[in-house]
């Protein structure tokens, strides 16, 4: 009963499947299809339509979520705005070499305050990923002075 | 209930306590799993106390999508160390462990079934008792259990808490000091715990039966007292988030009552022992006339000490009067002890350890009426993180000692 009452109030076009929930199937056009034919090679981590799909998806979430985020909407619990800043900081930094080959960066204004550095090709960690801090060098030094240095 | 702590914004301390305070499961952005050589294992800590095996773990948060971010939430357990040969139940079964031919059962499942209480003392000592053994291997499967982990094979990085008495300084080839761990201790750990398989099967009263396969890769072990170190002192990925530059930890646990200083740069520890921690007022209950029939041994008094019950014939009865003698009269000579401590260090003093529980209210009437102030000279390491500190400490330990490896 409880399951009925919860489907009356999902929208149409909303399925459970498992833990997750399919929300509307998206109908690509031949346009898009061959910009997904591009973007593809360099999601190897997705190994089916629907994992790649669910990747694109996430990345055009944060940066919208970051553009009403930047609007003061009230986020839901577990998410802060710092989250959110770190997670759209990530995508824009991987831009920022087409932003400036294409003058755009100027166009917005913020050419002086791009460093050098950011221009390099260098490939990024995963963009999730990347918000787990490497362990501080320093602990490891903390835990072999407290007598933690023997692994057996 | 978990109160919130006066301790450094961003602490490991402080991030548990928060979340336990909120009915939640701490979270933390790092990887529940280290790299040791070319294998990645989860990392766990057990913390073997007298009175009972602490446990902590990590796990991925299974609601993240895959690929997506990290985030591991942390699992504790606790189990008394009380240790019984299985019996054939009909009815309702209790949890049982099978490993290498013996079936046995655990904690509170022992000591329904008039189990015995496992050695006190070193590590040495305690890990030579087969019994022993079995009761870390599954109480370590039930740690992955309650983390979410399914039965199956699991390659672990084990750390180890040890007592604080146990690390000793040695001179390097190059003759610097350096704290390490007894040359014993560290026999006793290779020959019992270093490549160890544990193969448990486990059943209980609605479960199918499962096998879990634990493989120790690796076994770091670490001064107990550096678990709450550690958790006091930094954050999850290790940064530094305080200030200070050494601790007097007052470790009240079942077995010993610790203090310990540790400064920092240069590394220095000293150890000391003021006496024997709550299992003075556990054996003050176990020799009460009253209570000398049902209770039969020291963990038994222990736990007595906690529920504040026993079973008298087939019925639960009530002892609180009975502890609030023991606690007032064993309880007040500890609390001086503790006391005395405090007072004389010139360290910011952390006061943590299972016991805090039990002598909480004796504690709270006199620390009220010191000179000190709670959070900027000392800290009160109160409600569950007490007696689960040390171990989660030094689950972050592992992982920072892996990472600089």
């Amino acid at each position: 009963m409880a399951r009925n009452t919860h489907d009356r109030d999902e929208p149409r076009g909303v399925r459970r499947v498992g833990a997750r929930r399919l929300i509307a199937g998206l109908r690509i056009p031949a346009r898009d299809e061959a910009l997904l034919d591009v973007v593809r090679p360099f999601l190897p981590e997705a190994d089916s339509a629907s994992a790649c799909a669910y990747r694109l998806w996430r990345r055009g979430l944060e940066v919208t979520l970051a553009e009403v985020a930047g609007l003061g909407v009230a986020l839901p619990p577990g998410t802060t705005e710092d989250i959110v800043a770190r997670l759209v900081a990530q995508r824009l930094q991987l831009c920022l070499p087409l932003l400036r080959r294409t003058g755009t960066l100027a166009l917005l204004g913020i050419a002086a305050t791009y460093r050098a550095a950011d221009a390099q090709p260098e490939v990024a960690p995963a963009p999730t990923a990347s918000l787990v801090e490497p362990i501080d060098p320093s602990a490891a030094d903390a835990i072999s002075g407290l007598g933690g240095s023997d692994f057996l | 209930m978990q109160p919130i702590l006066p301790v450094p914004a961003g602490s490991i301390l402080d991030l548990v306590a928060r979340a336990w305070a909120a009915d939640q499961i701490a979270a933390f952005s790092v990887h529940p799993t280290v790299r040791i050589g070319s294998a990645t294992v989860v990392a766990v800590a057990i913390d073997n106390g007298n009175d009972a095996l602490k446990g902590a773990v990590l796990r991925r948060d299974p609601a993240l999508p895959d690929g997506e971010g990290v985030r591991s939430l942390l699992a504790t357990i606790r189990v008394p160390t009380a240790f019984a040969l299985a019996q054939t139940i009909q009815g309702r079964q209790e949890v049982t462990y099978s490993c290498d031919g013996m079936s046995f059962w655990t904690g509170e499942a022992a000591l329904a079934h008039g189990g015995d209480a496992l050695r006190l003392g070193p590590t040495i000592q305690r890990l030579d008792d087969e019994r022993q053994r079995s009761f870390i291997g599954a109480g370590i499967v039930e740690l992955l259990r309650v983390a979410g982990y399914p039965p199956g094979e699991h390659q672990i990085a084990l750390t180890l808490a040890v007592p604080n008495t146990e690390i000793v300084i040695e001179r390097d080839e190059k003759g610097v000091e350096q704290l390490t761990l007894d040359v014993r201790t560290r026999e006793s750990l290779a020959r019992h715990l270093k490549g160890r398989i544990w193969t448990i099967a486990r059943t209980d009263d609605a479960q199918q039966p499962e096998t879990w396969a634990i493989k120790v890769a690796t076994v770091l072990p670490q001064a107990q007292t550096a678990g709450t170190v550690v958790a006091l002192t930094r954050s999850p990925n290790g940064k530094a988030v305080s200030d200070i530059a050494g601790l007097r930890v007052i470790d009240i646990g079942g077995g010993d009552l610790h203090v310990t200083e540790v400064v920092f740069s240069p590394a220095q520890m000293i150890n000391r022992r003021p006496g024997d921690g709550t299992i003075r007022i556990a054996r003050a209950l176990r020799t009460d006339r009253a209570l000398a029939s049902v209770i039969r041994n020291d963990v038994e008094a222990q736990q007595a000490l906690v529920r504040q019950t026993v079973m008298r014939a087939s019925r639960s009865v009530s002892i609180t009067a009975e502890v609030q003698q023991a606690v007032a009269s064993k309880g007040n000579a500890m609390v001086a002890d503790v006391l005395a401590e405090l007072r004389d260090s010139t360290h910011f003093v952390a006061i943590t350890g299972g016991g805090v529980l039990l002598l909480r209210p004796l504690l709270a009437d006199v620390l009220a009426h010191e000179a000190k102030e709670p959070g900027h000279d000392y800290l009160l390491v109160d409600g569950p993180l007490a007696s689960h500190l040390n171990a989660i400490g030094v689950l972050f330990g592992l992982m920072f000692r892996a990472a600089g490896k």
